[in-house]
């Protein structure tokens, strides 16, 4: 089932249509899906990504383009459209998981909050199932009375797939969820995403300058470049074959940090 | 440097005194303050009556802590609803949408290019010379400056990223605004409180002294000063009591207010 179509996004300054900062952008994701979006840092992903939950930072606005959430077309320019969207139907995780948790908020109770507060559970089902989460996710439930900064960044960030699972996403919008994370730390997080995709049929949209992550992790990949959109298509087939010059210097750089021959 | 949390001790305990002298006044004015003996009038300082009397044989020390009720309390009175009306203001301003700000922001920059004082003159002489009358005009002439400090503390709150990561959530409306924006503003709206609270003392005293404000007999300490004012080369007590009073109180709250300031910066300590 297609849950996510984007068309021809663009995304800048009110009346900046003729200098858009993001343009062009084209996704479409079904259920259980994954879709990497790439770039240099700069090239217009994390707008991308505000945009598909309504999340823009003021005074940034949608400009054009069409986006359909679980078929039914979502209008961009308004940001309230997304209000009842945002947590069930599109859930975005942010950069820094050490700046999305609340710092005054014990985890257990940020997770239970996602279960009362959006899904409807009563107060006691929530703390009862926010511990069973934090453990699913390789927490131990007795953290669930710390504080965020008294976990470490790879603790945190599992705390937020925690709230995605508790969310139930159909789309799980995913903004550098590995960056300053640690090997271990980045595989834990990315297998976790594949549980969240594979147990509950969440579509995933993976945002990372790093090819290591998207390689093998999503199915599809949109390479952005100065804000427009210069190539996409399957991830294997893109990586091997890059088309556009972008890309394949993005996948030099890629290479050459992995250590292969170019 | 004087400690921060020194200043708030010092001032919230001259703040206590005053308060307490405020709430205790029936029971330790040693007269009734509106008894007057024009045979006892203009006497000085003496154990009977320890400020003196005044013009008409009253006693200042019992006027003095009665009108700690009415110049205090009118503030309190005044300044909760200045901070009710502004927030509410402030608010809808940042949540309201475009149209909404626009219109608030246009109404804000109005009431601030006016004078404060000479609005509160004017809008307390048209409320009518009253205790409803300071406590409207005051709050007429100095909402718009609370709806700007609102507007922009609420702004840069929402702004925080794990409001922002509430947001995405699908933690909104009611609950966002209690459990994430609000809690922000707590302790700078206290600062901005006791910051304003001695601007709105002077401001009653002003009104009182001017004749706009609380009216005679009534002991509020603007209007004692303005009879006071008669009296100054031979009863220099008359002024010495409310003027002190009023000094006193003012100097409170802004110690207060500039301990809670700064009370947040206090240098990491790898600086020290």
């Amino acid at each position: 089932m297609r849950v996510l179509e984007v068309s021809g996004l663009a995304i800048g300054l009110p009346g900046g249509q003729a200098h858009p900062l993001v343009r062009d952008v084209e996704l479409a994701l079904d259920a259980g899906g994954a879709v990497g979006i790439t770039g240099e840092s700069g090239a217009g992903k994390t707008l991308t990504a505000c945009a598909l939950s309504g999340l823009l930072p003021d005074p940034i606005r949608v400009l054009g383009g069409r986006v359909e959430i679980l078929g039914e077309p979502v209008d961009v320019d308004d940001p309230r459209a997304f209000r009842r969207r945002r947590g069930r139907e599109v859930f975005m995780v942010f950069q820094s998981p050490a700046g999305a948790l609340d710092p005054t908020a014990r985890i257990g109770g940020q997770v239970a909050e996602a279960l009362w507060a959006v899904r409807g559970w009563t107060r006691a089902d929530a703390h009862r199932e926010s511990i069973r989460l934090l453990e699913s996710v390789g927490l131990d439930g007795r953290l669930s009375r710390r504080y965020p900064h008294q976990l470490s960044g790879g603790q945190r960030q599992r705390v937020l797939i925690a709230i995605a699972f508790a969310l139930k996403p159909r789309i799980l919008v995913a903004d550098e969820p590995t960056s300053g994370l640690d090997e271990a730390a980045r595989r834990q997080v990315l297998a976790l995403v594949r549980e969240l995709r594979d147990t509950e049929g969440t579509a995933v949209v993976l945002i990372t300058h790093d090819l290591r992550v998207l390689a093998g992790n999503v199915d599809q990949l949109v390479v952005v470049h100065d804000g427009c959109q210069v190539e996409a298509g399957p991830t294997g087939a893109l990586l091997r074959h890059p088309a556009h010059p972008h890309t394949a210097e993005l996948v030099r750089a890629f290479r050459r940090l992995e250590g292969a021959p170019p | 440097m004087i400690g921060n949390r020194l200043l708030i001790v010092i001032g919230s305990s001259l703040m206590l005194v005053l308060g307490l002298a405020a709430l205790a006044a029936p029971w330790i004015a040693p007269h009734d303050p509106l008894a007057a003996d024009p045979a006892l009038r203009l006497q000085p300082p003496s154990p009977t009556f320890p400020f003196g009397t005044d013009q008409i044989g009253r006693c200042v020390l019992s006027r003095l802590l009665w009108g700690a009720r009415l110049s205090l309390g009118t503030a309190a009175v005044t300044l909760a609803l200045t901070t009710l009306v502004g927030m509410v203001i402030g608010l809808a301003a940042t949540f309201g949408g475009r149209f909404v700000d626009r219109a608030i922001g246009v109404a804000v920059d109005a009431f601030l290019a006016l004078p404060g004082m000479m609005l509160t003159m004017v809008l307390a002489g048209l409320a009518g010379p009253s205790t409803v009358g300071v406590v409207l005009g005051l709050t007429a002439a100095s909402w718009a400056w609370w709806a700007r400090l609102v507007r922009s503390l609420a702004l840069s709150a929402r702004e925080q990223e794990y409001v922002l990561g509430a947001r995405a959530v699908g933690v909104h409306g009611p609950r966002l605004l209690l459990r994430y924006i609000l809690p922000q503003l707590r302790q700078p709206l206290l600062a901005a409180v006791a910051l304003r609270a001695g601007w709105v003392i002077i401001a009653i005293s002003a009104l009182g002294f001017l004749g706009l404000g609380i009216q005679p007999p009534a002991p509020e300490w603007g209007a004692m000063l303005q009879e006071a004012r008669l009296h100054l080369a031979t009863a220099p007590w008359l002024m010495l009591a409310p003027g002190v009073a009023v000094t006193a109180a003012v100097l409170a709250c802004n110690l207060v207010a500039e301990g809670a300031q700064h009370l947040g910066e206090r240098p990491p300590r790898e600086l020290l």
